[in-house]
């Protein structure tokens, strides 16, 4: 072997060791766990998908750090895996296959009530368990979906349950309008609020007006001007997005409604509705969204994400994501396996506190209905927007009060 | 429905109508001139939007300087997909299909990837709303109105005042015999096309100030120009202007009388109606 042979070999040999070596020290894990979300990333609800994924980044960062999850003898690096479902029922379902057959997943998140109350089926049958980021009802949460945990903190008709009272008695509202997607997101919130809300109050507000809008329709004046010819005191977004909310609250003031704005089922960002609406999103309520934090864990969280984002507010549903991902690590670890069913069955009677205050999974009590704890409930705010896009703490409600 | 109510629509859906008039003169354009039906057409009125974006964002623009400057960019854009691309599959419909759809794809995924997914505002430029007579008019969309109505004089004023408008003409009757009598069919193609994506960028500019902007909201109002060039005639100015004003009169009171969903099938009815009964629509050629 000539003289620039060996050489050759020889830097080949070195680079192996250099490159497996590495590889070693690098890799403190002995194995990867794996959990797809599967959420919008493009889209009008980008906002909430990126606002998952970052909270989720949290738990995860947090959880490695301390050497990941150890389950029978060796270590786990958690990883996520992130599939942009872009709020459509179609794409979310094709990734929600690739997530359980080709992944193998048995922990995933998916996003969107339209698309969990099919996904919730798919999961359960599958044995894979599911945090349902939606809104919505018993569709979705049931004795018969026991993998499926539902992290918005409150199901499509706990808004209207917890503050339409509050309206009714501080600002007089005694009539209400709803505009809510044409999907089965919309659908559902507005039969659940007839169904379950109403019936619960006395007095209740009367609804005058029912409306439904294409997802991501950019003109909704004819539906705005249909629901102001009603007159209603109160008209309440429902299930839509954070850019829909914005478009429609800038569109409906403009129109010269002076009225109260509203949504009881979905939690829109602040900073969405204040770069479109801007001065007009003044007075709008915002569920979900503190004016001053509740705890100094809130408030160090709030910074920390401020900075790392570039985001002028916290997304509404980044602590209750940020909360659920963390306590479902925690919980595998108890547990001390990959079981679902373990898990589920352990994640649903756990109760601890957090930056929002006391929280836990519910569902069993009359006035939810679900007849299975698996629904995540918090104290949950009711903020006004000002006219400089901040935020003023009007109320906070919980069940678990 | 109350007759202020209709009112309200009807003039609502006029100035929505401009905004499908000028995204639907650049495909009828393209279409007359250079037998292409862009499906990128979308995609053109988003980098438009996108443009007067980063001009405000980044650099400070007043929103009315980045208005010309957008149309500009994506003139010139125009000319070099057609140097680069289209003058390549000149003659060939399906090639000239396939592009377009390719075109349409790369430039949503670009989209996606370098300005981000979350919807992005141009910052209200024009605040405010006329009121009167029970009436609201938000400022924008009156603007909007107004700089579509000018635009499509001037596009009235090039195509039947200048010479280039002259040989567009031409080609748009015989492509062949235009050439031997000394046309230059590759500047014409050029400044078509230039026009066509022009006319696009803003039309996805003052949609932007009147909404919002994202890499995707260009498939609808694309959507539209499609049935409002049918409807209207594929070729004509004049039946492009009518129908994109209908559409929009349509989209709105029906919309107001009988819900968003039946404002879609009304729309897209009277597109079927059409093709059944007048395939060359109002005003386009036998």
């Amino acid at each position: 072997m000539n003289k620039l042979m060996k050489m050759g070999v020889g830097g080949v040999v070195v680079l192996l060791v250099l490159v497996f070596g590495f590889a070693g020290v690098a890799s403190s894990f002995d194995d990867v766990f794996k959990i797809p979300i599967i959420s919008p990333y493009s889209g009008g609800a980008t906002g909430w998908g990126m606002a998952e994924k970052n909270s989720f980044t949290y738990a995860i960062e947090e959880v490695n750090a301390k050497g990941g999850l150890k389950i029978g003898g060796k270590s786990y690096k958690v990883e996520m895996i992130n599939y942009d479902s872009k709020y459509l029922i179609g794409e979310a379902l094709t990734l929600l296959n690739r997530a359980i057959f080709q992944d193998k997943a048995k922990f995933l998140s998916i996003m969107g009530q339209h698309i969990c109350v099919a996904a919730a089926p798919i999961c359960n049958k599958n044995g894979v368990f599911q945090f349902a980021d939606a809104s919505g009802g018993r569709e979705i949460t049931n004795p018969d979906h026991p993998l499926t945990f539902r992290m918005m903190f409150n199901p499509n008709m706990l808004g209207s349950v917890l503050y339409y009272p509050a309206l009714m008695k501080d600002f007089g509202m005694k009539t209400v309008a709803m505009m809510n997607p044409d999907d089965d997101g919309g659908y559902s919130t507005v039969k659940v609020i007839q169904e379950k809300t109403l019936p619960s109050l006395n007095p209740a507000p009367k609804v005058v007006a029912i409306e439904y809008y294409t997802r991501n329709t950019k003109d909704l004046t004819p539906v705005i001007l249909r629901i102001m010819a009603k007159n209603p005191d109160l008209i309440d977004f429902g299930m839509s997005t954070p850019g829909d909310t914005a478009l429609a609250v800038k569109q409906l003031r403009e129109a010269g409604y002076k009225g109260l704005l509203m949504n009881s089922a979905s939690v829109p960002n602040a900073d969405i509705l204040w770069k479109i609406a801007g001065p007009l999103a003044d007075g709008y309520f915002i569920l979900g969204s503190y004016g001053e934090a509740p705890t100094p864990e809130y408030a160090a969280y709030e910074v920390k994400y401020k900075k790392d984002h570039n985001v002028t507010s916290l997304p509404s549903i980044a602590p209750y994501c940020y909360i659920e991902s963390k306590a479902l690590l925690d919980t595998i670890q108890e547990v001390g396996e990959f079981d679902p069913y373990k898990v589920a069955d352990a994640l649903g009677k756990r109760k601890w506190d957090s930056m929002l205050g006391p929280v836990r999974y519910m569902g069993k009590e009359k006035v939810i209905g679900f007849d299975i704890d698996r629904n995540f409930c918090a104290p949950t705010p009711l903020s006004r927007m000002k006219k400089d896009g901040s935020v003023e703490k009007y109320l906070v409600s919980s069940l678990t009060d | 429905m109350s007759f202020d109510m209709f009112l309200q629509s009807f003039i609502n859906g006029l100035t929505m109508g401009m905004i499908y008039v000028l995204i639907a003169l650049g495909l009828t354009l393209l279409y007359s001139i250079m037998h292409i039906v862009n499906f990128a057409q979308g995609e053109i009125f988003m980098l438009g939007g996108f443009t007067s974006y980063f001009l405000i964002e980044r650099f400070g623009m007043n929103f009315f300087i980045t208005l010309p400057i957008a149309m500009i960019a994506l003139f010139v854009f125009g000319i070099f997909m057609e140097k680069a691309f289209f003058s390549r599959v000149r003659g060939n419909f399906m090639h000239c299909l396939m592009l377009t759809i390719g075109l349409s794809l790369v430039i949503q995924a670009l989209g996606w990837t370098f300005f981000g997914t979350e919807d992005e505002s141009l910052g209200s430029p024009i605040p405010g709303v006329f009121r009167f007579a029970g009436l609201f008019l938000p400022k924008a969309r009156i603007f909007s109105a107004i700089i579509g109505l000018f635009l499509v004089g001037l596009l009235y004023l090039l195509i039947f005042k200048t010479k280039i408008g002259r040989h567009m003409q031409a080609i748009e009757q015989d492509s062949v015999a235009s050439e031997l009598f000394g046309v230059n069919l590759n500047l014409v193609h050029m400044v078509a096309l230039g026009i066509g994506f022009a006319l696009c960028a803003i039309a996805g500019v003052l949609i932007g100030a009147i909404f919002y902007i994202n890499p995707g909201y260009g498939f609808e109002p694309m959507l539209k120009a499609f049935v409002v060039i049918i409807l209207g005639g594929l070729g004509s100015i004049g039946g492009c202007v009518v129908a994109g004003l209908l559409v929009g009169v349509i989209d709105s009171v029906v919309g107001t009388l009988l819900g968003a969903n039946l404002a879609y099938a009304a729309s897209f009815g009277l597109l079927i109606l059409i093709i059944i009964i007048r395939p060359r629509g109002f005003a386009g050629h036998a």
